[in-house]
């Protein structure tokens, strides 16, 4: 099961907004349709306006709502984990963070949320070729290493390759003992190979977004 | 050549939430617009001063543009029109005339992200290539697709023209820069880089090409022998290159990790300057004036994925 709480749907809701009220309006709209974990997104990297909400919501409403699952995503990994005392302190059950492999940068960051009871779960992108790995390594800080590149360019089969460091870093989560991954393949999310790749039996939820 | 090019910053531009893709600027209605990651294209209005120098830069309109990254702006059509493209396949074209952009037009041929465009304003034509191995050719007298360079074994990452439009150099993911023949539409020549060829520009009046690729490499050639003219390793990623005219002497300015690496042009003389605390995806040249004077003064802009945009103001 992804989420020990999870009602099988995920609702998304963007958290850029400066509108409390919104929030918690899409929160309730949420639950009267069933939905029991909700996920905020954010393209700001500063949570507080979010994690200030979430914690006066929670303090301040006394019915089944506020024992909705919480969860906040990343869109990329800090070097500073203190934000992860304020997420547990205002009142978050779990992180969504992506894929990075730099281990010095990683490591902590989950052991840290795993020592605050934060279930982590993992955004893994598996790439179709060595363009995509190029480009996410130009924009994104993943720590994506020169080696993955190569072996990609070099292959006559690069989403073969891709599988297999994809499987290669799964078993490294499992190892930090994460609670669950969301895959992912840019550009061609319909198409993929979970079951053909044998990399996770997890069902993928459902997402729906409320913007 | 005596080296005589300073920059200063002057100003420090936030408001984006993430890194800061391209730049454009209008020199008619003294905006610049910042594209992002963020998706948004934000407009920057310029106060400039009787002495030419920009006093203020407030934020006047900031418009969600594409559904996915932003990866390349730029003003055509004598800053009539603005082109985006998008992570999201589609290239939008955005009228500048009200304060706010406004888009009732796009090309959505490419079947994958957009990575780069490129004006040629003798031709009227815009240049996009695509992630699928296919560059486009659009005539922007019809908005319509005019030819395009298919099955391309490679990927287009970077886009430059000769001054006279007749050749197009297309920089790729796998280190080589394609020559190609815009009137025959043929291959030329290949030139070779040591990494993905993040940018390259044409020099003015010398007949030399200038590249940069992002394992470090800095490199020139003569664009009628192709001939190398220069080579260098600066033992840092770069991802871009902008060139500055100051007392008719060139000067080439790449944008690195987080440094500006500034050479004189016979490429020669170089010094550096920390700049950003992330990569420099995008350096732009403006001539700013107030309206009646007839002197224009020199700024460079740049974007980061620090999520800034800084202007520097160029002295000699």
């Amino acid at each position: 099961m992804l989420l020990k709480k999870s009602d099988k749907v995920i609702f998304e809701i963007n958290s850029d907004t400066k509108d409390i009220n919104l929030i918690i309006s899409n929160i309730y709209t949420a639950y009267d349709l069933g939905v029991r974990t909700v996920l905020f997104y954010s393209q700001e990297l500063n949570l507080e306006d979010i994690l200030d909400t979430i914690s006066e919501f929670k303090s301040n409403v006394e019915d089944d709502v506020s024992n909705m699952c919480f969860g906040i995503s990343f869109e990329e990994i800090l070097g500073d984990t203190t934000i992860l005392n304020e997420i547990k302190f205002a009142g978050f059950d779990f992180i969504l963070i992506p894929q990075n492999y730099d281990p010095s940068l990683f490591i902590p960051f989950i052991q840290e949320a795993k020592l605050l009871e934060l279930q982590v779960f993992v955004k893994l992108s598996v790439f179709l070729n060595a363009q995509q790995v190029k480009f996410a390594k130009k924009f994104l800080n993943l720590g994506i290493p020169d080696e993955l590149i190569k072996e990609m360019e070099n292959s006559s089969n690069p989403l073969a390759t891709s599988v297999k460091f994809t499987k290669e870093y799964i078993d490294f989560l499992e190892v930090l003992e994460i609670d669950g991954l969301f895959l992912k393949i840019p550009q061609n999310e319909r198409n993929l190979p979970i079951k053909k790749a044998l990399l996770s039996n997890e069902e993928i939820n459902e997402e729906t977004n409320i913007k | 050549m005596k080296f005589e090019l300073k920059l200063k910053e002057k100003f420090n531009l936030q408001g984006h939430n993430l890194g800061i893709t391209a730049l454009a600027y209008n020199e008619i209605k003294q905006v610049i617009y910042s594209a992002s990651l963020d998706k948004t294209i934000k407009t920057w209005k310029l106060e400039i001063d009787q002495n030419n120098i920009i006093s203020a830069i407030s934020l006047s309109d900031s418009v969600e543009a594409h559904k996915k990254w932003i990866t390349d702006l730029k003003f055509v059509k004598n800053g009539q029109l603005l082109i985006s493209s998008s992570l999201d396949t589609t290239i939008k074209i955005w009228e500048t005339k009200s304060d706010s952009l406004r888009s009732n037009l796009f090309f959505d041929d490419h079947s994958d992200y957009v990575q780069k465009i490129l004006y040629l304003e003798k031709n009227d034509r815009l240049v996009s290539t695509g992630f699928e191995f296919k560059t486009n050719i659009w005539d922007l007298n019809n908005f319509k697709l005019s030819s395009g360079i298919e099955k391309q074994e490679i990927s287009i990452i970077s886009l430059a023209s000769s001054e006279d439009e007749s050749i197009l150099f297309m920089g790729s993911n796998n280190s080589e820069i394609i020559v190609w023949d815009l009137q025959h539409g043929q291959i030329i020549e290949k030139l070779a880089g040591q990494g993905p060829i993040s940018d390259l520009k044409a020099i003015k009046g010398q007949n030399v090409l200038v590249a940069i690729d992002e394992y470090g490499g800095f490199y020139a050639w003569n664009m009628e022998t192709f001939n190398q003219l220069f080579s260098s390793q600066l033992k840092e990623l770069l991802y871009s290159i902008e060139l500055v005219y100051v007392n008719r002497n060139a000067y080439i300015i790449i944008g690195g990790t987080n440094k500006m690496h500034i050479y004189s042009f016979p490429i020669k003389e170089s010094l550096e300057l920390k700049a950003h605390d992330d990569k420099i995806i995008s350096l732009l040249t403006i001539q700013v004036k107030k309206n009646h004077n007839r002197e224009k003064k020199d700024y460079l802009i740049s974007g980061s994925l620090d999520k800034s945009v800084k202007i520097w103001e160029i002295t000699s």
